[in-house]
């Protein structure tokens, strides 16, 4: 199991209805994204990281770890905004002649690459509250409510089976390490090919084992099953709205004020 | 009573030299019956063959007293009375989600959702993997995922329950869990208990009656005790005695003391000379 599947399983929001923390999610994300102000951005990243971290239970280390990487693409995203070609020298803070023309940063581009580098960021950071506190079993609950079963149903059985063969080709992968089957470049490319071919063949008699396992269970075609119980938070809802409802108003008086 | 009876069932794998040849056997109500054969020998065929998974080609069975037809609701009926664990639970797990594995099967009987809930926390709690519901089928160890797929049998209320080597890549504490659970299964519930296995020390300890299997025919079936005094037929079959038992024979043969060659359980073989010790001493 791996990243971020297991955080959102240990979460201690996990068991909380899904359909709440994704109302919260978009609710704050649109907020972050229309208001086009450093401090609304700065504070939803602050909300939303602190929801993840203390409502969640989520460890400020693994989290730090995994916004380095959205990070790392926004940044490199908002240099090219931030540098580039300046057209009024007055107006800029550094800059270099190049090829006839002056290249640098100014105070307006300044502006627009951090701000839209703390919407995007805000963004994440909503994004990253949903995914590291619903387990993909909640996801897929809430899923069944509202699409059509059999969409739903190929994602349950791809979300289990995915697990199982991967373990399956890592287990090849091994064998074949073990006798030096990734040595050399032409020799891992064949070692590559047969592990694909294995896991392919088995994945097919698979497929005929686990049909008689259903079969043998009553299948008769569909996949009802029992709704997992999930809490409803009032302690989440409310937060949830409160927090929305800050946003909201500090972006306002910040609109009126300037 | 006899639970089961199938009268000369013949089973083959499309064009293939058949899997089962003329299998006549009989199952014993509310007792333990261990399936014994070596590798191919045809466990695994019979089983899906008992619950109508696999159609016998020839042949009759018989389930509680009726011939076994094969319409699509005899079957339904069929396969919730008689469950399977499979040998692999990733075979049989075929949800994320625990709790949601074990309710299939009982949704489609007609029961309320509180119902269902309240069974699905019944066999939860009598499996004891109560602290395992949370987590999701891939992070489970692959003992607990035998536990869960016994769970997901056991919901259905079956009157049989074949286990297809379940003690099969587990640990020695895990092997004793499973078949405590599996004597509570049959003493508590009165479910009758067919399993296969390689591993015939434990089939004097829990099994009352044994079939061998060998290329797809039934050559022996009776008590364990039966079994056990026929070491020939062991051999040729590629089995072997319990270790227990094998010493006993040694004992009695090679060194001539008059130990019970019947024992194959720790305690007979200990009750048996500690019997011949004290007969010594007492001389
Ligand atoms: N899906 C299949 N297709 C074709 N032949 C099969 C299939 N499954 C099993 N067989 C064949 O049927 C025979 C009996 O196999 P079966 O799996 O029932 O043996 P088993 O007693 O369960 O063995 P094991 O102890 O290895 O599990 C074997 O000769 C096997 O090759
Ligand atoms: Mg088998």
């Amino acid at each position: 199991m791996s990243g971020i599947d297991k955080y959102a399983y240990q979460s201690k929001l996990a068991r909380v209805n899904a359909g709440t923390k994704l109302l919260f999610t978009l609710a704050s994300m649109a907020v972050c994204l229309s208001f086009s102000s450093v401090l609304v951005s700065t504070l939803t990243i602050a909300v939303m990281s602190a929801a993840t971290l203390i409502l969640g239970g989520c460890r400020l280390r693994c989290y730090i770890r995994l916004l380095m990487i959205p990070f790392a693409f926004l940044v490199t995203g908002t240099i090219t905004i931030i540098v580039g070609r300046i057209s009024q020298p007055t107006q800029a803070l550094v800059s270099i002649p190049l090829l006839g023309a002056r290249y640098g940063v100014s105070a307006d581009s300044l502006k627009t690459g951090v701000i839209i580098f703390l919407r995007a960021f805000g963004a994440v950071t909503c994004l990253y509250f949903f995914s590291l506190n619903t387990p993909m079993n909640s996801l897929l609950s809430l899923l069944r409510r509202k699409t059509p079963g059999l969409f739903v149903e190929l994602m349950e059985l791809c979300y289990r089976f995915i697990f199982v063969v991967w373990e399956e080709a890592g287990k090849i992968h091994t064998a074949q390490a073990s006798r030096l089957g990734y040595d050399g470049f032409m020799r891992s490319l064949h070692s590559m090919g047969d592990l694909v071919t294995n896991v392919f063949l088995r994945v097919f008699r698979r497929v005929d084992r686990v049909t008689a396992a259903l079969e043998s269970r009553g299948f008769e075609g569909n996949f009802e099953l029992l709704a997992e119980q999930e809490e409803s938070s009032r302690l989440l809802e409310g937060l949830a709205i409160a927090a929305t409802m800050f946003l909201i108003i500090i972006g306002l008086l910040e609109r009126l004020l300037t | 009573m006899n639970i089961i009876e199938v009268r000369n069932l013949c089973y083959a794998y499309e064009d293939d030299e058949p899997a089962l040849d003329n299998v006549s056997l009989d199952i014993a109500a509310g007792k333990t019956t261990a399936v014994l054969g070596g590798n191919g020998a045809g466990k695994s065929t019979l089983f899906l063959n008992l619950n109508g998974v696999l159609t016998p080609k020839s042949g009759t069975m018989f389930f509680e007293g009726c011939q076994v037809t094969y319409g699509k609701k005899e079957m339904l009926e069929l396969r919730r009375k008689i469950g399977i664990v499979f040998q692999d639970p990733d075979d049989q797990l075929f949800s994320a989600s625990v709790t949601k594995d074990i309710s299939f099967g009982l949704m489609k009987l007609g029961l309320t959702r509180e119902d269902i809930q309240e069974r699905v926390d019944r066999v939860v709690r009598q499996t004891g993997i109560g602290d395992l519901v949370s987590k999701p089928t891939h992070a489970l160890s692959f003992g607990q995922k035998k536990r869960v797929a016994i769970a997901g049998v056991l919901v259905m209320q079956p009157s049989v329950i074949i286990l297809d080597e379940p003690t099969a890549g587990l640990d020695p504490q895990g092997v004793s869990e499973i078949l405590h659970l599996l004597q509570e299964i049959k003493d508590s519930m009165g479910i009758t208990v067919i399993i296969s296995t390689h591993e015939i020390d434990l089939v004097p300890l829990y099994c009352d009656d044994v079939i061998v299997l060998d290329k797809g025919r039934v050559v022996f079936s009776g008590t364990p005790a039966q079994l056990f005094a026929e070491p020939a037929l062991l051999r040729a079959h590629n089995l072997r005695l319990p270790r227990i038992n094998h010493l006993m024979n040694i004992l009695h043969n090679k060194d001539h003391l008059a130990v019970d060659t019947s024992a194959s359980t720790i305690s007979t073989a200990r009750a048996s000379i500690k019997n011949l010790v004290s007969a010594k001493e007492n001389i």
